[in-house]
């Protein structure tokens, strides 16, 4: 039970970071920022 | 049971929604 949590935090971190990394990286490649 | 590891998941996703936003006001005030 306590797994589940400790894998799906350290998943959902990795996602924001790569999604949020993605999304400024791209917006300054079109010079958006 | 499914129902318990939506439980799991969910307090999963409110850690990293806590953690996630201080990490934006650290990157945002650049540093601690």
């Amino acid at each position: 039970m306590p797994t589940i949590t400790i894998i799906s935090y350290f998943g959902f971190l990795l996602a924001s970071i790569i999604f949020t990394l993605v999304l400024f990286i791209s917006l300054s490649k079109i010079q958006l920022i | 049971m499914i129902r318990m590891d939506i439980v799991g998941i969910t307090w999963a996703a409110l850690m990293v929604v806590f953690t996630f936003s201080l990490s934006l006001v650290v990157w945002g005030r650049s540093g601690l």
